[in-house]
């Protein structure tokens, strides 16, 4: 089991979203980053398998928690965000969490994703998740 | 992660060197697959010649792998510039130099561009500061290339001057007894951080990361045409014969990206102070 995720954009149901590589926004917007958690040690391209990424989704056990930390080397900006299920029982492989206006995120953020089921916790770290924009820098 | 309350940035900007103020926007975040595809490898399809013998089907380079050979390149290219990119923070020992230290205090940072200092501080082999140098009184006008200076002539601290505490400017004394050593080995410690801040690159360095990954990507796809050079096939009076280049399918633009390559690290080197350059006069 190796812990990640894909980042998903449009979405309006379990069967209507969009994948994508990265979470583009600008700085001082708000946003909303929606993924779906996966297992990427399934379905590599080397098994065969031709998806978008390697990895499978991965449904987390009933009442499990994602804390979801946004990284920066400065702790001020470093963010800990707690998602949720947009679809708690139709796909529970899929959670949100909402990067509100005040928060100082810029640049290039990498998550570390913390799932907790029960006393089995898993972590992950996904590089370079969210490209924030600057609206000025020199 | 680290606290970055007691901190002095460097004098303006890294890129353009000590810029404040820009309405043209210089920094991004770092490259993405989508972006290396489309600047770095227009045109290019990332599929392997040779069909993959267990699926039958050609090899296809995807997002993922993409942004394997991205991860990769900014390792190369910190290797390559002896910079680091991404925000790092150090902590580094250096010696009391009697001579640099009545340079002024002249300290050289062994790793670049900084952009922020946190602590200098005098630490002993057990690991206990025992007096911080105000952050006022260190000069970090040329503190991207690796340069501090102590220069304590403007007020540290205001009021009482008395105990040797770690955090004020108290215990000022202790540095004016140094004056009869020559040299005490890891006597300073500092605490600075390298990297552009929040990850925000500058362009001309996304330009060398996805460089250094084309380059790695091309000669990958080149070598998947090994097998091909030349066929021809012929019957009776009839023939025809094709050449290809075969691995050296994306020789011209493989050169032309290491040339580029090196200029952009030697044009990165010279922005941090990491360029060497000898003569005879």
């Amino acid at each position: 089991m190796l812990l990640s995720s894909r980042f998903l954009d449009n979405v309006s149901s379990v069967n209507s979203f969009d994948f994508v590589d990265k979470v583009e926004f600008f700085s001082g917007d708000q946003a909303t980053v929606t993924l779906q958690l996966i297992d990427a040690s399934l379905d590599k391209e080397n098994a065969g398998f031709r998806p978008l990424t390697a990895g499978r989704r991965f449904v987390p056990a009933s009442g499990a928690t994602l804390q979801v930390i946004l990284k920066n080397l400065d702790d001020a900006k470093t963010y800990t965000k707690v998602a949720s299920q947009p679809f708690p029982t139709t796909d529970p492989s899929i959670w949100q969490f909402s990067i509100s206006a005040a928060d100082a995120v810029s640049g290039t953020v990498s998550l570390q994703l913390t799932l907790t089921e029960g006393a089995v916790i898993r972590r992950s770290l996904i590089k370079a998740a969210l490209r924030v924009y600057p609206i000025s820098s020199v | 992660m680290a606290i970055f309350t007691n901190s002095k940035d460097t004098l303006g900007a890294i890129t353009p060197t000590g810029a404040v103020e820009s309405v043209w926007s210089r920094l991004e975040p770092l490259l993405t697959a989508g972006q290396l595809r489309s600047v770095h490898l227009f045109g290019i399809p990332l599929v392997s010649f040779i069909k993959n013998p267990l699926t039958g089907k050609p090899d296809i380079m995807n997002d993922e792998a993409l942004n394997d050979h991205i991860v990769q390149a900014v390792s190369l290219a910190e290797v390559e510039t002896g910079m680091q990119i991404f925000p790092t923070q150090h902590q580094e020992k250096h010696p009391f130099d009697a001579f640099l230290f009545k340079s002024l205090g002249y300290f050289m940072l062994r790793n670049r561009p900084v952009v922020s200092i946190q602590a200098l501080s005098v630490v002993p082999a057990n690991g206990v500061s025992i007096y911080s140098v105000p952050l006022d009184w260190i000069e970090t006008a040329h503190m991207a290339r690796g340069q501090i200076n102590i220069i304590p002539i403007n007020v540290a601290v205001v009021g009482s001057i008395s105990s040797g505490t770690t955090s004020t400017a108290g215990g000022a004394y202790f540095l004016s007894i140094l004056g009869g050593q020559r040299w005490i080995p890891a006597f300073w410690q500092i605490t600075y951080t390298t990297g552009w801040v929040d990850g925000l690159i500058p362009r001309v360095v996304n330009q060398l990361i996805g460089t250094i990954a084309a380059i790695e990507i091309l000669s990958l796809l080149a070598t998947t045409y090994a097998r091909n050079t030349s066929h021809s096939i012929g019957i009776d009076s009839m023939s025809q014969s094709v050449s290809t280049p075969g691995p050296q399918l994306f020789k011209v633009r493989i050169e032309e990206l290491l040339l580029k390559k090196a200029m952009l690290v030697r044009k990165m080197k010279a922005m941090a102070g990491l360029l060497i350059v000898s003569g005879e006069v």
